[in-house]
């Protein structure tokens, strides 16, 4: 699989790539992940199957990935459903369509798995993101996304 | 379902004080003209945002307004409560409440958060998407 957009190429993540992914999502979060992206990529190109991740380059250079898997019935669905666990961009390669590379890949992929629906979440604060996710056609799900404060005792919710 | 057009119009104000410098207040006129607000409900705006306590007024010839503190220590959330009530933090059990009042409760809470969740100072850097 080698798809191209404005000279952007998608292919498959591979092991190799474990360090660039790192560094990148690194560059970009300010913290370096390592256990946590070798345990993702591990585990995407084993299940490959639930599990679909991507890398972009841009003449050769390492540009950006995205990390998704396919979810069969969980949260009450019916219906198989993908998540966008992680997407990322290089920042030199920011505005060349690198996101929208990746996601249109994704979609194909997904389409093959019988796929129909993809999901991710986003920070209400991270407004830059949530324009590329619209420009890309994704809507507000009517669905409540819920946090539970695992620190606090149930007595003590109760009291408050 | 929207924000009133008062709390709009407050969003609006508050962001182009965020954009400009502190030592320069800027004045109702400027802003109305830039978002063709009436400055007469632009000024009506203005009143409850210094009441709010988020925006001072400076008098004389160059006088005008400026936040009252920086932009990225002001929500959304800060600016909706000038002009409406904004559910109370405490919650009520919800094995108390019928269905439509948890709904209400759900509903107050998620609003709530999205908009102490949003700081001015994001909303007026204005980033463009670019992945």
């Amino acid at each position: 699989m080698n798809e191209t957009t404005n000279a952007v190429v998608i292919r498959n993540l591979r092991p190799t790539d474990l360090e660039a992914v790192i560094a990148l999502d690194a560059k970009n979060s300010g913290r370096r992940r390592d256990e946590y992206f070798r345990v993702k990529l591990q585990q995407n190109l084993v299940e490959t199957g639930i599990k679909v991740s991507l890398a972009a380059e841009v003449d050769g250079a390492f540009a950006g990935f995205l990390l998704a898997r396919v979810y069969y019935g969980e949260f009450g669905q019916t219906e198989p459903a993908a998540v966008l666990d992680t997407i990322d961009v290089h920042p030199a390669f920011r505005g060349r369509g690198v996101g929208s590379a990746l996601l249109d890949q994704l979609r194909v992929n997904l389409s093959g798995l019988g796929v129909a629906s993809l999901r991710t979440e986003v920070g209400w604060d991270d407004l830059a993101l949530i324009g590329f996710f619209q420009h890309e056609g994704f809507l507000p799900a009517a669905r409540l996304c819920l946090d539970l404060d695992l620190s606090t005792r149930r007595a003590e919710r109760e009291d408050a | 379902m929207t924000f009133g057009v008062s709390i709009r119009h407050a969003l609006y104000a508050v962001i182009e004080l965020a954009r400009a410098d502190e030592d320069n207040p800027v004045s109702v006129a400027s802003i109305a003209q830039r978002h063709s607000i009436p400055e007469t409900a632009l000024a009506k705006v203005f009143q409850r945002l210094v009441r709010s306590g988020l925006v001072v007024g400076l008098r004389g010839p160059h006088g005008g307004y400026v936040l009252s503190r920086p932009a990225n220590e002001i929500s959304v959330l800060d600016v909706v409560r000038g002009f409406e009530p904004v559910a109370d933090d405490a919650r009520t059990p919800l094995a108390d409440l019928d269905a439509l009042e948890e709904f209400f409760g759900v509903f107050d809470e998620q609003v709530r958060k999205v908009c102490e969740s949003v700081t001015i100072d994001r909303l007026a850097a204005n980033h463009k998407a670019s992945f």
